[in-house]
């Protein structure tokens, strides 16, 4: 048995805002192409078999476990990581309020945590807590126990609904 | 929760925690986010069985892989660094990085490959053909006990590696006297931490020769042993990175030899990241494994008047570190209860798995576990009602500090205060009610209660330290020995910093040191950080103050002790209008030297180590025999839901008094105290490393080790109950575990009370449906 130098592929991608291309392995994962090629190191590794959630990351709208998602397939997508998400020093609201009520500890499962909520209350600014809780119940964490995340998300459907009450 | 003292301006109010605002950005740097000019990668080739000796190793294939540079075996290590170290002082348990002459357990590693890229290194690792003799697997540490049992290291002639027997009151007298003697059986299955991260580190030997190593390694200590390993003179173990979750399980020092080997090798920078198979498998991370028989001598009215433990550890295939977590529970050997004598005792065994660690708690949260359900199983025998059996038992608040068999000293507490708080909150009386009318409709609905002990502050073993500098313009830099893995230390010290020094948050900055720092720190193991960390903030804080009075007094020609620090301001007393800000002062310490008191040294830059408190240790143990100066205290009182068709298990309520004396940061704390069930959930019904017959984890991948998610874990009542210890300068106590050391028990009881109707008992975790299963077919089918 011998190894043969691998063929490789190049793409191109749009992560938040801006276009990379990138030469990458048809094995490369979109995860270790986020993190390694293009340097966006937020997004993190956490069981590379697609349960946790530490590599959540959202594609052309849809989250997605960028462990589970080959490079070449996000040819031509537009991704967005945890560093997109906030505007320039501005915060989103999730992260306000993660950081409000200290919805993190080691802070290694909170980026994912954050995509999955930005994606979820995109779609819908006012979960149920069932739709709530099962949208979180695809991250892990091992620090908190969920119940100062979920205080979080609360705090900001609260928030929608107020604004929405409002409008 | 109990309202802040008025003289504090920070202090037990919910201070933003510091480290949040990079996490919540994706700026958290963690160790796979160091990246070196030139690094290498290094992947490791796993053994595909249990236990066999090692006849061969082909690497000629894999050396000549793409981008392979180097390939290690343990003979390779063998020759270039001395085994790891390991608590117990066994010669003949040698145990290197990589398996030198034999593999004993699956997974364990047994060459190294270094290449230009992790899949490079990868692809190679493949290549290397592993020759071996099978040999018969030690799984069951029961049977590894056995005189004809295999042997894992045959020149130690045994698999026990640690075999005592402590007694320490009249134990014989009081079963003797006993009216009623009991004997249980538990069963505590193995489980940990499991952080997000697995363990990882990068090591290079810089131009000056020292030998650099980056890691998620939780214990600034760790430099010495680097030192000693790897034959060097020179290292500088680096601690400021973020970690992604510990709970004692970031100890990753056979991957840390490893790579410094490779770096040394290969003269290049090497990285080893574990990806989650090895980190399951062969991290060394798991934690206790344990079988308790418990003896209970107990009066008619349900006084426990003695306990005879004894326990079987299956510590894995090397004693690691594993052994500190049968004697540490000698701190808190009776809970709280007013037991006057303990005998306590059993064997280590080692196994053909992987290391423990000393994993939340260090083996105090079985034992927890084993002494909550006595006391549950005592009551339920005797016919006496759980909560009334340990209001009857517990130490009472005007016996502190109070002796334990064994001597340590509990310092304050107020168990039967914070049982009192969790039945009234909990409204125990609807709850019977609500199980009444529940099991009248053939639902299997149960109350649970439990609680449980934490030592905190593991003094006796190291300092903690602390340097804090006023620059010229008046900022505040505070430099601690470590990182943090969660614990928000740099918060903790920021806060008492501004406690202390009257400077806001914006004023201070927190650095995290390295091994060359200058820092002497410990480590933050055993709920020690808010003890010793804090105290040590505390007491270099005094000395940042007295000078800044010395240089005021000097400054304002007046003589110190008429000098008063209101804040930042320090003022001559009864004259307002002569006073200097600490931004003054620092400009005057910072300026010409005649200026300053003469001889004084110029700036401000003090330093300050913390060695605990005074205390002995009395018990006579081969390991771990720390003292712990403060002790905290939980009580849960859980409700239960099983279905009678399927076993499910649902929590519907979970209630915690907690009482770690005075909390610092509330949003800290509760996060300690939620994230510690979220643990004791776990490991309670989900949580299993179980190994196959042949020595195989079956538990290799999140797909099959099941841990809870924001679905399981059900909304948490937290209630605080305040007992200030007298040990420390705001009264705080170590608060990060007595969750995790009291749910498993509490949860327990629930689903025991729930399955009361059907007959079983429940004396083992985790408790699955299948277990439960298991348990009513076998009372069903009883003869």
């Amino acid at each position: 048995m011998t190894v043969t130098e691998p063929a490789t592929s190049s793409i191109s991608l749009t992560v938040n805002g801006t276009v990379h291309r990138v030469t990458v392995e048809p094995r490369r994962t979109l995860l270790d192409c986020l993190r390694d090629d293009l340097v966006f190191p937020g997004t993190h590794v956490g069981c590379e078999h697609g349960v946790c959630g530490c590599c959540n990351v959202i594609v052309d709208g849809t989250l997605i476990r960028s462990c589970l998602m080959l490079a070449v397939q996000a040819d031509g997508a537009s991704v967005e990581t945890i560093e997109g998400v906030a505007a320039g020093d501005e915060l989103s609201a999730v992260q306000e309020a993660f950081c409000a009520t200290h919805a993190m500890q080691c802070g290694y499962c909170t980026p994912g945590m954050i995509m999955t909520l930005e994606e979820l209350l995109r779609a819908n600014p006012q979960p149920t807590e069932e739709e709530l809780v099962d949208a979180l119940s695809g991250n892990l964490c091992r620090c908190t126990g969920y119940q100062q995340i979920l205080q979080a998300a609360r705090k900001v459907i609260a928030s929608n609904a107020a604004e929405g009450g409002r409008g | 929760m109990n309202p802040p003292a008025a003289r504090y301006r920070y202090i037990g109010r919910p201070m933003p925690v510091v480290e949040d605002r990079r996490f919540v950005r994706g700026g958290g740097r963690y160790i796979n986010d160091l990246s070196l000019p030139a690094m290498l990668h290094l992947a490791v080739v796993p053994a595909p069985v249990a236990h066999a000796r090692l006849t061969g190793l082909d690497t000629s294939q894999a050396r000549c892989a793409p981008g392979v540079v180097a390939v290690l075996t343990g003979q390779d290590l063998a020759a270039m660094m001395e085994p790891v170290p390991q608590e117990l002082d066994l010669p003949a348990v040698v145990w290197y990085p990589l398996a030198v002459d034999k593999i004993r357990f699956a997974g364990e590693w047994v060459a190294a490959v270094v290449a230009t890229s992790r899949a490079a290194a990868e692809d190679a690792a493949e290549l290397v053909l592993v020759d071996f003799d099978e040999l018969e697997p030690v799984v069951d540490p029961r049977r590894g006990m056995q005189p004809d049992a295999p042997l894992l290291h045959e020149a130690h002639g045994s698999n026990v590696v640690w075999n005592e027997r402590h007694t320490w009151g009249d134990v014989d007298t009081a079963f003797q006297r006993a009216d009623h003697v009991f004997e249980y059986s538990y069963r505590w299955n193995r489980h940990s931490g499991v952080p997000l991260e697995t363990f990882g580190c990068v090591a290079q030997v810089d131009p000056t020769g020292i030998l650099e190593i980056w890691a998620s390694h939780q214990n600034p200590d760790i430099q010495q042993e680097v030192i000693k390993v790897m034959r060097t003179s020179k290292a500088k173990v680096h601690m400021d990175i973020d970690i992604g979750g510990s709970y004692g399980s970031k100890r990753g020092r056979k991957q840390m030899y490893l790579t410094a080997a490779a770096a040394i090798r290969t003269r290049r920078p090497v990285k080893f990241i574990e990806d989650r198979i090895e980190n399951m498998q062969a991290s060394d991370g798991h934690g206790p494994d344990r079988y308790y028989t418990v003896k209970v001598a107990a009066s008619a009215a349900g006084i426990v008047q003695a306990l005879d433990i004894d326990l079987i550890e299956d510590l894995g295939a090397y004693c690691g570190r594993g052994p500190r977590q049968i004697t540490k529970p000698t701190s808190a050997v009776v809970g709280p209860y007013r037991i006057p004598a303990v005998r306590y005792g059993g064997a280590g065994v080692l196994t053909c798995k992987t290391n423990q660690v000393p994993f939340r708690g260090a083996g105090q949260s079985p034992h927890n576990f084993a002494i909550e359900r006595t006391m549950d199983l005592v009551a339920r025998d005797l016919g006496i009602d759980r909560v009334e059996l340990r209001l009857r038992n517990f130490i009472q608040p005007e016996q502190f500090p109070y002796e334990i068999p064994g001597g340590a000293v509990y310092d304050s507490g107020n168990y039967p205060g914070a049982a009192e708080i969790a039945i009234k909150q909990a409204r125990m009386e609807d709850l019977l009610a609500e199980q009444a009318q529940a099991r009248a409709a053939g639902r299997l609905f149960g109350i649970g209660i439990a609680g449980g002990i934490e030592p905190g502050g593991a003094a006796a073993e190291h300092g903690e330290g602390v340097r804090i500098e006023i620059d010229a313009t008046g900022h505040v830099v505070a430099t601690i020995g470590f990182q943090s893995a969660g614990q928000a230390h740099e918060s903790m010290v920021t806060q008492l910093v501004c406690e202390e020094l009257g400077v806001e948050l914006q004023d201070v900055i927190v650095q995290r040191g390295h091994g060359l720092a200058g820092i002497y720190a410990g480590a933050p193991t055993g709920a020690r950080m808010t003890q010793m960390l804090g105290t040590s903030v505390h007491q270099c804080a005094a000395k940042v103050r007295r000078k800044l009075t010395e240089i005021a007094a000097f400054t304002l020609q007046v003589q110190l002790e008429e000098i008063e620090a209101d804040g930042a301001v320090y003022r001559v007393t009864g004259d307002a209008g002569r006073s200097l800000t600490i931004r003054q002062l620092a400009k005057i310490a910072y300026g010409p030297r005649m200026k300053c008191p003469p001889g004084m040294e110029p700036g401000i830059v003090e330093q300050n180590v913390y060695a605990g408190p005074d205390i002995v240790t009395k018990r006579k143990l081969t390991t771990g025999a720390k003292q712990f100066p403060t002790y905290g205290f939980d009580f849960h009182v859980v409700v239960a839901e099983v279905d009678p068709e399927t076993f499910h298990i649902a929590l519907r309520k979970y209630l915690v008094v907690h009482d770690c004396g005075t909390v610092l940061n509330p949003l800290v704390v509760d996060g300690f105290v939620y994230g510690g069930v979220g643990h004791g959930i776990g490991g309670a019904m989900f949580e299993n490393f179980a190994y196959d017959e042949r020595g195989q984890l079956l538990a290799a991948s999140f797909m099959d080790y099941l841990m809870p998610t924001a679905a399981e874990v059900p909304p948490i009542e937290l209630h605080e109950q305040c007992t200030p210890t007298p040990l420390h300068p705001y009264g705080a106590k170590g608060a990060a575990e007595s969750a995790y050391l009291t749910a498993p028990g509490a949860i327990a009881s629930a689903i025991e009370d729930a399955v009361t109707p059907l007959g079983i008992r429940i004396t083992e975790i985790p408790v699955t449906p299948q277990l439960l299963f298991d348990a009513v077919t076998a009372w069903q089918q009883r003869p």
